[in-house]
């Protein structure tokens, strides 16, 4: 009996005394701030100084590089070197702090370029937080000096990830549709570039029609649609050795081709007697499946980031809308339910979202909406926008934008909020972009 | 015999039956099981009576200095209002020994008029006029007391409920302030479940002394990328020079605010 009491009274007393101990921390007021504000984080890039004159001058061509990465980001505000009060030299140790609070910087990049005349370099920054006064992330690279663009862009990747806390993407490429041409003899090229325009080069000669390209997820092939044998077929191309290679010859026309997260599995659509459908190929065995046997069209197949789902749109429920179904082609449901039509999914690296194309009333959409189909929203808006791609991040898309009246059609990018579009710098009209994995 | 009070007897019953009948045909049955709910409504419109009346304890001590042409008849009120006027500046010199300050000069009010009606009584004849002079320091020593009650900060603090809470617009202020430094990324994955907690200690002229992630956001910012960016943004709010110091907080509630747990929730964000 004595035994059975007490097993009570401990507990309780025990409760007892953590209440008590608990009531201090609620003797501090809470108070919600549900209602932020966004704007850029103003930030210092300082030139990256050297010893000698040619390690300045890559040192103040990288400054730049990395400038432009983290502003068209628009997450970042570079803040000009004019209104800099300490002057960080080749010797600079430790940030005088409050010289950068007082330019409202928040955050502080220093480096140095060191060469040995032979054409290597040695490339290290800082970042620091002008705020918590401390080094946010620090890192060396030994390349060669005619790296030096790529080396900025990595930089600009590290700065980006750490304040952040998003994935990379300065250190990738674009592949695209370059057109040039009258309407009636337009001549379409396949081209890459860095994702900030520069190092741009066509990869086919026009003489015949491309479309769709593709990365692979170890961004040394691309799969693409290609007329080069008079039918359209979709073809594996090595990026370093130029060797192309169609993937089987199949009835009907095949197109819409996409990579599986690891590459060793492609899905695209074809169609035969009026009926189109998914299939997968394992690149491998060069097997084919059947993923789709519904009447109508099933096409723009784009796989989740972990390869156990696949998002298209099809016709099957009357009208044009996305739908859902495992790897295997089991367990279909519908995802969308808006008005007008939707097409060309694209599932986000990150996993979270499914970028789209939606045509009402005569204008075009992008639109993202969450992997399970809520929180629908329109990104962007014009007389013809479509073929969105994400960075590798799944933070900023990328689409084809045409103004009216059949006028150019340029790339833009977008950030996933609806932030900051801004149009792809490219020599000529472009479409069907495709935003590579990062590099390796 | 025997029968005659039965008769009495059944006659009475019946007329009981029957005037029990009438009542019953006149009032109804009592319901036992009839509960009103109708006057709990108006309880609970009575509720946020005591929150206005502490929301307007500090606007209301600025429009007082105003009636200052009163002072003959309405002594007790226009009287308090000009030391008010004097003693604010104190607190700005020397805002963190508010508390301290505040207990000794009330003890020597005190004193000093102890010590008076002592004199008299060494001096008893001396001075006659003094007991006027005496009643009118009698009546400023009565007076005092109430203001320095009312309005001067430091007796406040003294004499501080805990229970007090602060009013919707001080909370508002203090919610509006922080927000306008607070700059979140909505486009991080996740972005509405990104809720980061952080303890601030503040000293009684709202300067934001410490602050730092509660225990749990601490965990959280070491383990996830995108927590840490928040956590990160968080805490640059609270070191943007707009919000190094708090406005507006009322000072009496000091006990109250001088520790706050800052959430920072971006759930509402589209």
């Amino acid at each position: 009996m004595k035994n059975s009491s007490l097993r009570f009274l401990i507990p309780s007393v025990w409760c007892v005394a953590m209440l008590a101990l608990a009531s201090p921390a609620n003797a501090a007021l809470k108070v919600v701030i549900d209602q932020p504000n966004f704007k850029p984080l103003p930030i210092a890039i300082t030139d990256l100084s050297s010893n000698s004159g040619e390690g300045g001058t890559i040192g103040k061509d990288m400054t730049e590089v990395i400038e432009a990465d983290l502003e068209r980001s628009g997450l970042f505000k570079p803040i000009s070197h004019s209104a800099f009060i300490e002057k960080v030299g080749y010797n600079f140790s430790l940030p005088r702090y409050a010289d950068w609070r007082q330019i409202n910087a928040e955050g502080l990049v220093t480096g140095t370029v060191v060469t040995d005349g032979t054409g290597k370099m040695k490339v290290t920054f800082r970042l620091w937080d002008v705020a918590q006064e401390q080094q946010m992330a620090g890192k060396e690279f030994n390349t060669l000096t005619r790296n030096w663009r790529r080396v900025a862009h990595l930089v600009a990747d590290e700065i980006y990830k750490r304040i952040t806390g998003e994935g990379a993407y300065f250190d990738t490429r674009v592949v695209y549709v370059s057109e040039t041409g009258p309407a009636q003899k337009r001549i379409k090229r396949l081209a890459i570039m860095d994702q900030d325009g520069a190092n741009h080069k066509f990869l086919t000669d026009g003489r015949y029609l491309v479309l769709t390209p593709r990365f692979s997820p170890n961004t040394q092939e691309i799969l693409y649609l290609s007329f080069a044998s008079g039918k359209p077929r979709v073809y594996l191309r090595d990026l370093q050795t130029g060797r192309e290679e169609s993937l089987g010859t199949f009835e009907g026309m095949s197109f819409a081709p996409r990579f599986n997260n690891d590459g060793s599995k492609m899905v695209m659509s074809i169609a035969d007697r009026g009926d189109t459908d998914i299939f997968e190929l394992d690149l491998r065995t060069r097997r084919m499946r059947q993923l789709t046997k519904s009447p109508g069209i099933d096409t723009s197949p784009s796989y989740s980031p972990d390869g156990r789902q696949i998002v298209f749109n099809s016709d099957r429920g009357g009208s044009q809308q996305l739908y859902l179904m495992n790897a295997d082609g089991s367990g279909v449901k519908r995802l969308s339910f808006g008005d007008g039509r939707y097409g060309t999914p694209v599932w986000s690296p990150r996993g979270d979202m499914i970028a789209y194309t939606r045509m009402q009333g005569g204008s075009f959409y992008i639109g993202v909406m969450r992997s399970d189909g809520s929180g629908e929203r329109d990104v962007s808006q014009g007389w013809l926008v479509e073929g969105p791609t994400w960075a590798p991040n799944g933070r900023v898309l990328m689409f084809q934008r045409q103004t009216g009246g059949g006028g150019k059609t340029r790339l833009y990018s977008i950030d996933v909020t609806g932030r900051n579009l801004r149009e792809v710098l490219t020599p000529a009209d472009a479409s069907d972009p495709a935003w590579s994995p990062l590099l390796p | 015999m025997a029968t005659a009070a039965a008769d009495g007897r059944s006659l009475f019953y019946s007329g009981g039956m029957h005037l029990a009948l009438l009542l019953f045909a006149i009032f109804g049955l009592p319901d036992l099981f009839d509960y009103d709910p109708e006057p709990e409504p108006i309880v609970v419109t009575l509720e946020p009576l005591p929150i206005a009346r502490i929301s307007n304890v500090k606007p209301v001590d600025a429009p007082i200095v105003k009636p200052k042409p009163k002072p003959p008849t309405p002594a007790k009120v226009v009287k308090s209002t000009p030391p008010v006027e004097q003693k604010k500046p104190e607190p700005k010199e020397n805002p963190v020994k508010v508390p301290v300050k505040d207990k000794a000069p009330p003890e020597k009010e005190k004193e000093k008029p102890k010590e008076k009606p002592q004199n008299k009584d060494e001096l008893d004849s001396i001075l006659k006029s003094v007991r006027e002079q005496a009643q009118q320091q009698e009546n400023k020593d009565a007076k005092p007391k109430p203001v320095e009650n009312v309005q001067q900060p430091g007796a406040k603090s003294e004499k501080y409920d805990p229970t007090i809470p602060m009013s919707l617009s001080e909370m508002d202020a203090i919610k509006n302030q922080i927000a306008r430094c607070w700059s979140f990324d909505a486009g991080m994955k996740d972005s509405a479940s990104l809720v980061v907690t952080v303890n601030a200690k503040l000293s009684p002229d709202g300067t934001i002394l410490e602050a730092q992630l509660s225990p749990q956001s601490y965990a959280k910012a070491a383990s996830d990328g995108y927590y840490n960016a928040a956590a990160r943004a968080a805490l640059v709010a609270l070191k943007m020079p707009e919000c190094q110091r708090l406005e507006g907080l009322p000072n009496d509630k000091y006990g109250t605010w001088k520790e706050m747990e800052l959430v920072f929730d971006p759930r509402f964000l589209q």
